[in-house]
């Protein structure tokens, strides 16, 4: 039976490697994706999301393990994020291409309902892309790692009612934009 | 393409109609249902050896322990096997002397079994066949062959001793360094 995360944390304090390297591999990939949707550079996303595991080394004793371990650590990379864009100033530029994307199929798919489904993908990715950082941190955060409401609270610091409306607005302009590219019922 | 109709599934079209609806609820499964369709981007492969080393070259903060690789079990299993073969191959090129050796203390043992005997018979008293024994068993511990094998036996064991030690120790915490050693 695979250890729980606060198994892992426990044998970590207690210096063990290879604990603190099962959840780096547990939580890499959405450490990574949460951060890309803020910073929407793939190599200083990258650089963020080691920088996020660093700093979660660093704090493991803050942990506590009633807390989910999921929602502590995404939400040093809310913040690891949000301090980089107040570093820089500045937006940073949508995407042209997700790296490493991976797109899963069903083995029944004909080719047509394959290309079918990626043209969709690849609206969608354009249309979150086109959302404001904070918008597209929580479409990330509630869609892509099925996080609740309470657990996004808890990873960004903004009050339910706050995320409620951000994820409302944030439909809103995905749909709009979707139809502005042809996806309309 | 603004006005360009698409043949879509019922899931897409649900979410398209739900995505902007007041219903929280239909909105959310919906577009949970269009996110699957999303990919799912990931770090470059190596990212988590890359994180490991930068864990391991930051400062440790205070009273903490440092990360340290520790010996598998099949690693443990590994090294008392090749302190077995280790045995077991000193043993083979100890044959040639063990075997006189073990053919000499056979004989001892015959010798001494016929020697119980005549003193049974005789009433020799229980002192005697002590006696008997203990320097027929002397007589065989005391010779040069029989000592080179206990030598031998002892060097080893010390050694697979000394090895197996080792790697258990390693298991303990170690609050200084970090070992090279990866599993």
């Amino acid at each position: 039976m695979a250890a729980t995360d606060p198994d892992l944390v426990r044998a970590a304090l207690g210096g063990s490697e290879q604990a603190f390297r099962e959840l780096v591999h547990r939580y890499e990939r959405p450490v990574f994706s949460v951060i890309l949707r803020v910073i929407r550079d793939p190599s200083r996303a990258e650089e963020l999301a080691q920088d996020t595991f660093v700093k979660a080394f660093g704090r493991l004793g803050t942990y506590a393990p009633e807390r989910k371990f999921a929602s502590w650590l995404l939400a040093i990379a809310h913040h690891t994020a949000v301090d980089e864009l107040r570093r820089a100033g500045v937006r940073t530029q949508p995407l042209e291409e997700t790296p490493q994307a991976d797109i899963a199929y069903r083995d029944d798919e004909t080719p047509a309902r394959i290309a079918e489904r990626r043209e969709l993908a690849e609206v969608l990715e354009a249309a979150i892309r086109q959302l404001r950082p904070e918008y597209a941190e929580l479409i990330a955060l509630r869609y892509q790692e099925d996080l609740s409401i309470e657990d996004i609270a808890e990873v960004t610091a903004l009050p339910m009612g706050t995320i409620k409306s951000y994820l409302h607005r944030a439909r809103k302009d995905l749909a709009e934009y979707m139809r502005t590219r042809g996806f309309s019922n | 393409m603004t006005q360009r109709q698409r043949k879509k599934d019922d899931e897409i079209l649900r979410a398209l109609t739900v995505l902007e609806d007041a219903d929280v609820t239909e909105a959310d499964a919906a577009f949970q249902a269009l996110a699957r369709r999303l990919p799912k981007p990931s770090p470059r492969p190596g990212f988590a050896a890359r994180v490991m080393y930068a864990v391991q070259q930051a400062p440790l903060p205070a009273g903490r322990v440092a990360l340290e690789a520790r010996p598998s079990l099949p690693l443990l299993v590994g090294a008392a096997a090749l302190a077995g073969v280790a045995a077991l191959w000193v043993a083979f090129l100890l044959a040639p002397v063990a075997l006189p050796i073990f053919a000499r203390v056979f004989t001892f043992a015959v010798q001494a079994c016929l020697l119980f005997i005549p003193p049974l018979t005789a009433g020799l008293d229980f002192w005697a066949l002590i006696s008997t024994i203990a320097r027929a068993l002397s007589e065989a511990a005391t010779s040069p062959e029989m000592l080179t094998v206990l030598a031998a036996i002892t060097s080893v064991g010390a050694l697979s001793f000394g090895a197996l030690t080792r790697l258990l120790s390693s298991q303990e915490e170690s609050p200084h360094g970090i070992t090279s050693l990866c599993i």
